[in-house]
């Protein structure tokens, strides 16, 4: 009796595996987190007038 | 505050030379983010909580903020990451990372009713699902996530006065203290607390 | 104290610092950032779900609402605290319960609140409302759960023609005042006046509080929660740390999501507690941490800080070789 409900925009884009369930925005932020924290610890560090 | 924190060390020109890696900058860029976050949140208080709704400026003005949270976080978390992989509390640095904690407990209480706060499906389906957790642990009744007026108030000014608080007090005990100087290099080093 | 203990950087060789330029610096990099992160993505803004769009969408989703409502069978009325008085209803770990220590301090009476208020303020507007509302009122609640009952038996064979609810005819009696009211219901919801009504209850002050009408859709099962399924955002979704659309959520909360989906929390009426001790006592932990052997011994273990200060220990090798 009656229809669907619609919200207005389309659900995001998810990754599902066993129980997880995770959005594709969420894991292209957690897999930047990781390559800034990696990419700040091996970066030579350029400050520091020592030279 | 004088006899904790001589005047010349609040405000140094100069740091120790092991200062040396991108990964000290993620604090700054924390504090950064949460300036931005109070800057467009002012403007967003200041036009009304319905504002954003219905004018692009306002909306702008919105993803500013919301961008501004996201990168507030973002950093907060690389800046814990940091600290403990350089065990920042040592040297009776203790209350610094239980103040840093304390920050981030608050800023999460910030997130949580600035999500609230929005007046949209996202606001009310966190509302009605986040009530859960909060009656189980018997604080429903009082923090009411289903209330827009107490929410809003609690984000718009008390999290933003107890954060500030909570910073500079983080910051003076940065400068007491002075940054926690490297393990030795086979680890060990002095106490931990 | 301290102008006499040796300021600990002090032993350290210096290097110029400018606190103010790299505020500024940061300042710049966040506010660069910020900014394009606004232009080039936005904010998504799905607005609220109104009982006007349940209507206008899937109107049966209403009409169950309401029914559960009268006959306070809905998730609501049997809640337990701060709602209601629900016995064996609150969430508990042995004799832990805080749901039940706290009691009910916002009594919510799904009936009179959702429905029968609205609708007696309706009634001003819509008289034709007067009648079954006065035969509500004087039925028993026996009487008004029986009459409830035969309409949600009839439902199936029900039909909803121009918002309005058509039950078989054959039953009309035992219906009671039941589908008048449903009528009027849904009418004030297709008014868009249902939301300020529910929360008019409490007194002419414009409500800041609608604690009642977020009440009214949020079964999981109906409204809010099928909405919120289209959008993939239920709780077995992993809802609590997704936004709408393409948008990234609260992904610091993801330890407190996970939780949900394990064994012993997965699996528990009291889920919500266990999860909330958990994480508090998780927590609690991690910010003890430089008290707590083997945990604050990690960063040692894992020698991350080889490569954070690796600079520093080369100069001082370098250092050690002059000296000798």
């Amino acid at each position: 009796m009656g229809g669907q409900l619609q919200p207005p925009i389309h659900a995001g884009w998810a990754w599902q595996y066993a129980w997880l369930n995770l959005s594709v925005a969420d894991l292209l932020i957690i897999g930047l987190m990781i390559v800034v924290f990696v990419a700040a610890l091996l970066i030579p560090f350029r400050g520091g007038r020592d030279e | 505050m004088e006899r904790n924190v001589p005047m010349e060390h609040l405000l140094p020109d100069t740091l120790p030379k092991f200062v040396h890696s991108y990964v000290y900058m993620f604090g700054i860029l924390t504090v950064a983010a949460l300036v931005w976050i109070i800057a467009t949140g002012t403007v967003l208080v200041f036009f009304g909580p319905d504002w954003w709704h219905y004018s692009p400026v306002g909306h702008f003005f919105n993803s500013m903020h919301f961008w501004a949270v996201q990168a507030f976080f973002f950093f907060m978390v690389l800046h814990l990451w940091a600290q403990f992989l350089m065990a920042s509390w040592r040297g009776g640095r203790h209350w610094t990372w239980i103040g840093g904690w304390l920050l981030f407990l608050v800023s999460i209480i910030g997130g949580l009713t600035g999500y609230l706060s929005q007046n949209n499906f996202d606001s009310q389906w966190i509302a009605v699902q986040g009530k859960d957790a909060m009656n189980a642990a018997g604080v429903g009744g009082f923090f009411n996530l289903l209330n827009f007026g107490q929410m809003y108030g609690i984000h718009i000014f008390l999290v933003p006065v107890v954060l500030i608080v909570l910073l500079a007090a983080h910051l003076l005990l940065v400068r007491k203290h002075g940054v926690v100087e490297p393990l030795p290099y086979s680890g060990g080093g002095t106490s931990d607390v | 104290m301290s102008r006499a203990v040796s300021y600990e950087n002090s032993k350290y060789p210096q290097m110029p610092y400018d606190l103010i330029k790299e505020m500024f610096v940061a300042l710049g990099i966040m506010g660069v950032l910020v900014l394009l992160l606004a232009a080039v993505f936005s904010t998504p803004d799905v607005p609220a779900l109104t009982a006007k769009q349940v209507v206008q969408q899937a109107p049966g989703l209403l009409v169950q609402t309401a029914l559960e409502d009268l006959s306070q069978q809905d998730p609501i009325s049997t809640y337990g605290p701060p709602y209601s008085n629900t016995p064996g209803a609150a969430q508990s770990l042995g004799p832990i319960s805080p749901q039940t220590w706290m009691g009910v301090q916002t009594p919510v009476n799904s009936a009179q609140v959702e429905v029968i208020q609205p609708l007696e303020k309706a009634a001003k507007v819509n008289p034709a409302l007067n009648q079954p509302l006065s035969i509500w009122s004087q039925a028993n609640l026996k009487q008004q759960t029986a009459w409830v009952s035969n309409v949600q038996k009839a439902l199936k064979q029900a039909n909803i023609v121009n918002s309005q609810l058509v039950l078989p005819a054959a039953q009309s009696p035992s219906y009671g005042p039941v589908p008048q009211l449903i009528n009027g219901y849904l009418a004030l919801a297709q008014s868009g006046m249902l939301e300020p009504a529910i929360d008019a209850t409490n007194g002419p002050v414009p409500a800041t509080n609608r604690t009642d009408s977020l009440l009214l859709l949020q079964d999981e099962s109906l409204a809010d929660g099928q909405y919120a399924d289209k959008l993939n955002m239920t709780g077995d979704e992993w809802g609590i740390i997704k936004e709408t659309g393409n948008y990234p959520g609260a992904v610091w909360l993801w330890f407190y999501t996970l939780l949900y989906h394990i064994p012993p929390f997965s699996n528990s009426d009291s889920a919500d507690l266990w999860v909330v001790l958990t994480v508090t006592i998780v927590t609690l932990i991690l910010v003890l941490t430089p008290f707590i052997p083997g945990l604050r011994d990690i960063p040692r273990g894992v020698k991350v800080y080889r490569l954070i200060w690796r600079w520093h220990y080369r100069e001082q090798r370098r250092n050690q070789v002059n000296k000798s």
